[in-house]
């Protein structure tokens, strides 16, 4: 079997072929250390490589499906892991040197449950440093680099798993959301990635950033994958005091179930903030492709849509602030200067504004849910340029200059403020060849219908099966 | 009550002050530019109609 072509299986495929025992799980891992030690030295996913432990795993997982002891999709498949979810044993740097030579002494229940289902750990993947910024951009541990063009960035904060999963060092890899890191790194580098519910998945055993805002959640090249991915680590944790007890369904089971007559929204709001002209041409077209599969469209408005970004920002920087605040005191100029910025800026918001905050997002979030009388899934751009080179402060897009930070942010935020799970598609790729992806995004536990949304779209469109042609 | 939208400087250095913050005035200098561009941010939510609303904070009481 030709070793690149086992770096680009998708989990489906790949657990078919285990399964069957027509691929071992050691040829799978070997193949992907060699394609991780032939492309790290170009994108810099990784912090720590495991390929002792991985080739280990992967005996033990060989062993057990030939005994008849077969786990599930996930048995035997390579995975990485965004370097702030604790790994008993493993170091866990959280993207900042000051924690280099921190262990922990206990697993992270999404680790955990990847470990259950018999994933196989590679590694942990960089980060922006303790998952504080949108850029994959990390001055302790390197610059993360976009595999569809190595000199532009791959999005963050999630931006090794991402450059990972989209090169084929690893099947699939588990990141983080607080303000679109799952989701910008995803549609930068042409990945599916979920912000799934909050309180779906466990925050136990993750380094914070936002208590209110993190969300984990899994980086894959497909939608099946993604749903995959979830039947092994959505669930009630009671060590996590947001997680939800609410069933789980089988995320998998009703991807295939046409969308014909689904009604879903278009809010006009995010086309109103600046929007690169390429980004929008190949949103439109996939809010098109969905009705042609028979869908119905409809523009909405969505109150508090352009506030919602302020009122997301103050309630994640105080919250950062606040966990971090000891660190600051202590080892301030050890942090990534701009990283340290923003965490002092939330030293100037007041316990009054973040109160007010708060309210603005109760009255948000009944506004959001009052959407969902009248459809059952909102769709608009994940990203609104594709991605920018390394090192990039400011972005033109028309008349309009703005940061990088707001303008990666803006059509994320709104969904960790309201904490309603939302995925980005592949859409399309612009004239320099870099990915655009489109967002979907369901009332709050219908993880399933946005699956099955981008699931039907995705299976209508061959976005998904380009390849990156990496530089190195 | 007047509408506070901006941060003027010397509010934000007694403010750094107070907060023992990097008296290195460069290391300030950056802070402030930064601060001050997000300032009208943290203020959004006076702009909002709030009456009757409570904030989002979760009481979570042990579970059985």
């Amino acid at each position: 079997m030709d070793s690149k072509g086992l770096c680009y299986f998708s989990v489906g495929e790949l657990s078919r072929l285990i399964r069957k025992k027509e691929v071992s799980p050691v040829e799978v891992v070997k193949a992907h250390l060699a394609r991780i030690e032939a492309l790290e030295p170009a994108l810099n996913s990784f912090i720590t490589l495991l390929p002792e432990q991985a080739l280990e795993e992967a005996s033990k997982a060989e062993r057990q499906i030939e005994a008849g002891q077969y786990r599930g999709p996930l048995h035997g498949i390579p995975i990485g892991l965004k370097d702030l979810f604790y790994v008993k044993g493993v170091r866990n740097t959280s993207g900042s040197k000051i924690f280099d030579h921190f262990i922990p002494d206990h697993d992270s229940t999404i680790a955990l449950k990847l470990k259950d289902a018999g994933a196989i750990l590679l590694g942990k993947l960089n980060l922006h440093q303790f998952a504080y910024g949108p850029t994959g951009e990390n001055p302790d541990y390197g610059n993360m680099h976009n595999p569809w063009d190595t000199k532009r960035i791959p999005g963050g904060s999630s931006g090794g798993s991402a450059s990972a999963t989209a090169s084929g060092q690893c099947t699939l890899a588990m990141g983080t959301d607080t303000g679109g890191s799952i989701r910008i790194p995803s549609a930068l580098c042409g990945l599916v990635g979920l912000k799934p519910t909050y309180g779906r998945l466990s925050r136990y055993g993750m380094t914070v950033l936002s208590w209110s805002q993190d969300h984990p959640g899994p980086m894959t090249r497909t939608v099946e994958d993604c749903a995959l991915v979830m039947n092994a680590v959505a669930g009630y944790d009671p060590r996590d005091p947001s997680s939800s007890n609410r069933s789980i369904p089988d995320f998998a089971q009703s991807l295939t179930e046409n969308i014909k007559g689904l009604r879903v929204g278009v809010p006009k709001e995010p086309f109103e903030d600046p929007v690169d002209s390429e980004v929008e041409h190949f949103v439109r077209n996939a809010i098109e492709l969905l009705g042609k599969l028979g869908a119905t469209i409809h523009e909405i408005s969505w109150p508090l849509y352009h506030e919602s970004k302020a009122i997301a920002t103050t309630i994640l920087m105080a919250e950062a602030t606040a966990y971090h605040s000891p660190l600051m005191k202590r080892q301030g100029s050890c942090l990534d200067p701009k990283v340290r910025l923003r965490l002092e800026a939330g030293l100037l918001i007041s316990a009054v504004d973040y109160l007010q905050a708060q309210r603005a997002r109760r009255l948000f979030y009944q506004q959001s849910c009052d959407l969902f009388n009248k459809v059952e899934l909102l769709a608009g751009p994940t990203v609104p340029i594709t991605a920018c080179n390394i090192g990039t402060e400011e972005v033109q897009i028309g008349n309009t200059r703005m940061g990088v930070i707001p303008l990666l942010t803006q059509h994320t935020r709104p969904y960790n403020l309201n904490g309603f799970p939302a995925i980005t598609v592949p859409c399309g790729f612009s004239k320099n060849g870099l990915p655009v992806g489109f967002q979907l995004a369901g009332k709050p536990f219908d993880e399933a219908m946005v699956l099955r949304a981008a699931f039907a779209y995705e299976q209508a469109t061959e976005w998904h099966q380009r390849r990156p042609l990496i530089s190195k | 009550m007047e509408k506070i939208n901006r941060l003027d400087k010397e509010t934000f250095l007694s403010v750094a002050k107070i907060l023992k913050l990097d008296e290195k005035n460069s290391h300030l200098e950056e802070l402030y530019t930064y601060v001050e561009k997000l300032f009208p941010n943290f203020k959004v939510a006076e702009g909002i109609d709030l009456k009757e609303i409570e904030p989002m904070l979760t009481l979570i009481l042990p579970k059985e």
